[in-house]
């Protein structure tokens, strides 16, 4: 790590590194910030811009971009009481009362710190942790790849809103729309149509934006925009937070720092599921549990720490093994391969430097965002009153001109439509997104390894005599079945009580 | 009638079922030692018909009334955003980017702004500030090409 200290300094400080990392931690914050808009949003948008820039650069964009948006999604949930994403929805618990008790400016600057911390050290513990899993990944066979690619997949359906069916029918949509192209050993033509903007397989960039981005803000405008709330800047008074506070909360910020680091390292999980983790078990450990939802310093932190936590947690896994912490990291792998970085064990050994970089990027983001939240908090309520009716034909503009810019094809603008309507439909269906855009970019690595072990074995059964693999496969069918099984126990107990 | 579950149900069956005789036509046959191209299609459409059918029984056992997704006027929002969308991109590919964009801006900007204060001059700026913004961005600073259309 050290030794490639010399190269990340190199391009942590160019001028043109350095203006991409604050601009992506800006608009990041943006994206964050504004309910219905995400940091992963960001860097699906700006995924296409990068693939004309170096690597370097590239990755600083990006990995500023998720960072902004990942500390950003707090403001919506302490001004509005709407969480700009799924990350920051136990943020809402405690800091939109804190707000309308007049106390915003303390409730942000909790956020502020928090999601510095939290994202800080998470890749400082990355960076170090991560060589370490992939020089134990070199055990790894593809029996293990293909069950790990399994469990990140039914993970995300376990933790998805909505019933079970839901989840697994968005996973099969995804790992259909792998699918599409020759097929990897075989190389059979597989719905194709004999179209020949198909034999490459689906974009990814085409088949997210369409379904995550445009459908949207299609869905959006049919069912009318809602108008946000006001915001009192009033109570923007000042920060309002000592030494002393963040002192006293050390366990607490301890606690929930482990929860999201961890959540963030298994594969599929991420901020959305170590918020909501943290605030309970922050709220269960404490003296005062009914202070909490009133307004309770305790409550922001843990959210706010253990959702920027998973950013560095969720890195682990996806520079180690080349398996995603969570769906923005799925994105990421995607991008890295558009320049030529397979991510996995190998990955240390081949660009190294690249990987360490990541992470030091994510740390410094971490400082920039603190800055640029500490400078502009009075301008937290004026990004809020953004009018859908400018941001959204922007959006719209820049969704379909990076399709173009995919291969230069109109066609491709075209496809995007195609899947802005899939998008639409499977919010008609309540369908979740995330199994979908896991499935479909881990379903190639997915079908790559299990030919793989077919090949080697000639049988299934090795998936489950290999002990790693056979664990893996049956966390993956228990998280299939968990709702099931939950709900077996708590039939038995409620039939034991009754007895 | 039938509830919107279960259309969606019916509907991802429909799409197994579709997949599924594609899948089978597949050159490469399916064994025990080697599952070949068919595998994960084949995996594909049975989830999606195995949940087309969870998802259509849940439905029908579920009791209570439905919220509406968008509603008449919604549809005909979203069939009306459809088709500009679809006139933009005949718009990229004849008139080029730079024609048709700011004409696209205008337009979505107006139907979004609808009831609500936005004033014409301020869409007409907004729309061409953006225009040159995303051009000077993609074309000027990364190098990438934009369409130019096939008219001018």
């Amino acid at each position: 790590m050290i030794a490639n200290f010399h190269f990340i300094a190199s391009q942590l400080i160019m001028p043109l590194n350095i203006l991409l990392l604050v601009i992506g931690n800006a608009i990041g914050i943006i994206f964050g910030a504004i309910p219905g808009l995400s940091g992963t949003l960001a860097v699906i948008l700006f995924m296409p811009l990068t693939y004309s820039m170096e690597t370097g650069p590239a990755i600083i964009l990006l990995i500023s971009l998720w960072v902004g948006g990942c500390s950003g999604a707090f403001i919506g949930s302490t001004l509005l009481g709407i969480p700009g994403s799924p990350s920051a929805v136990a943020t809402c618990f405690d800091a939109y009362p804190m707000t309308k008790a007049g106390k915003a400016g303390k409730a942000l600057a909790i956020g502020m710190i928090a999601s510095f911390i939290g994202t800080f050290f998470s890749a400082i513990f990355g960076a170090l942790l991560s060589k370490i899993v992939a020089d134990l990944a070199f055990k790894l066979g593809p029996w293990e790849y293909f069950s790990l690619c399994m469990v990140a997949i039914t993970m995300v359906i376990a933790i998805s809103k909505g019933n079970m069916f839901k989840g697994l029918a968005s996973a099969s949509i995804g790992l259909l729309f792998a699918s599409v192209g020759f097929s990897p050993i075989d190389a059979v033509q597989r719905f194709t149509f004999g179209n020949v903007y198909l034999y490459g397989g689906l974009s990814m960039i085409v088949v997210l934006i369409g379904i995550f981005g445009l459908s949207k803000i299609m869905v959006e405008y049919g069912q009318g925009f809602s108008p946000l709330p006001a915001v009192d800047t009033k109570s923007i008074k000042g920060l309002g937070i000592s030494l002393r506070e963040i002192r006293e909360s050390w366990k607490n910020i301890l606690r929930s720092f482990g929860i999201g680091l961890g959540i963030g390292f298994l594969p599929g999980m991420g901020a959305g599921l170590s918020n909501l983790v943290a605030y309970s078990s922050c709220k269960n450990a404490s003296k005062t549990p009914e202070k909490f939802g009133t307004g309770h310093p305790e409550g922001i932190w843990a959210s706010e720490i253990s959702n920027n936590a998973a950013v560095g947690g969720s890195m682990i896994p996806m520079a180690a093994l080349g398996i995603p912490g969570d769906s923005t990291t799925a994105l990421l792998i995607g991008a890295l391969t558009v320049h030529g970085l397979e991510m996995g064990p190998m990955v240390f050994k081949n660009s190294g430097d690249v990987v360490y970089m990541m992470f030091a990027t994510v740390a410094v983001s971490a400082i920039v965002v603190l800055a640029l939240q500490a400078m502009g908090v009075r301008t937290f309520p004026k990004i809020l009153k953004i009018p859908y009716h400018y941001m959204y034909p922007a959006l719209i503009v820049i969704s379909l001109v990076s399709a173009y810019i995919d291969s230069n094809s109109i066609y491709k603008c075209g496809m995007m439509l195609v899947f802005a309507l899939v998008g639409i439909l499977m919010s008609l269906g309540n369908l979740p997104v995330a199994p979908l855009i896991l499935a479909f970019i881990l379903g190639p690595t997915l079908e790559n390894n299990m030919l793989k072990a077919f090949q080697y074995t000639g049988t299934f059964t090795t998936f489950f005599t290999r002990p790693i693999s056979g664990i893996l496969l049956i966390l993956a069918i228990g998280s299939i079945f968990s709702p099931l099984l939950r709900m077996l126990v708590k039939k038995i107990k409620t039939s034991r009580q009754e007895i | 009638m039938l509830k919107r579950d279960q259309i969606i149900g019916l509907g991802l069956i429909v799409l197994g079922v579709i997949f599924g005789i594609m899948t089978s036509r597949f050159p490469v046959a399916f064994t025990p030692e080697y599952p070949g191209p068919k595998a994960v299609p084949g995996l594909a459409v049975i989830g999606l018909i195995v949940c087309g059918l969870g998802i259509f029984i849940e439905s029908t056992r579920k009791q209570g009334e439905e919220k509406a997704f968008f509603g008449k006027e919604g549809w005909k929002k979203v069939i009306i955003s459809f088709v500009v969308l679809i006139l933009y991109i005949l718009g990229m590919k004849y008139l080029g980017y730079m024609i048709s964009t700011p004409i696209l801006l205008y337009v979505v900007a107006t139907m979004f702004a609808k009831g609500q204060t936005a004033r014409v001059w301020a869409k007409i700026l907004y729309s061409i500030i953006l225009t040159v913004l995303v051009y000077l961005v993609y074309v000027q600073l990364f190098g990438l090409a934009l369409p130019r259309g096939v008219i001018f």
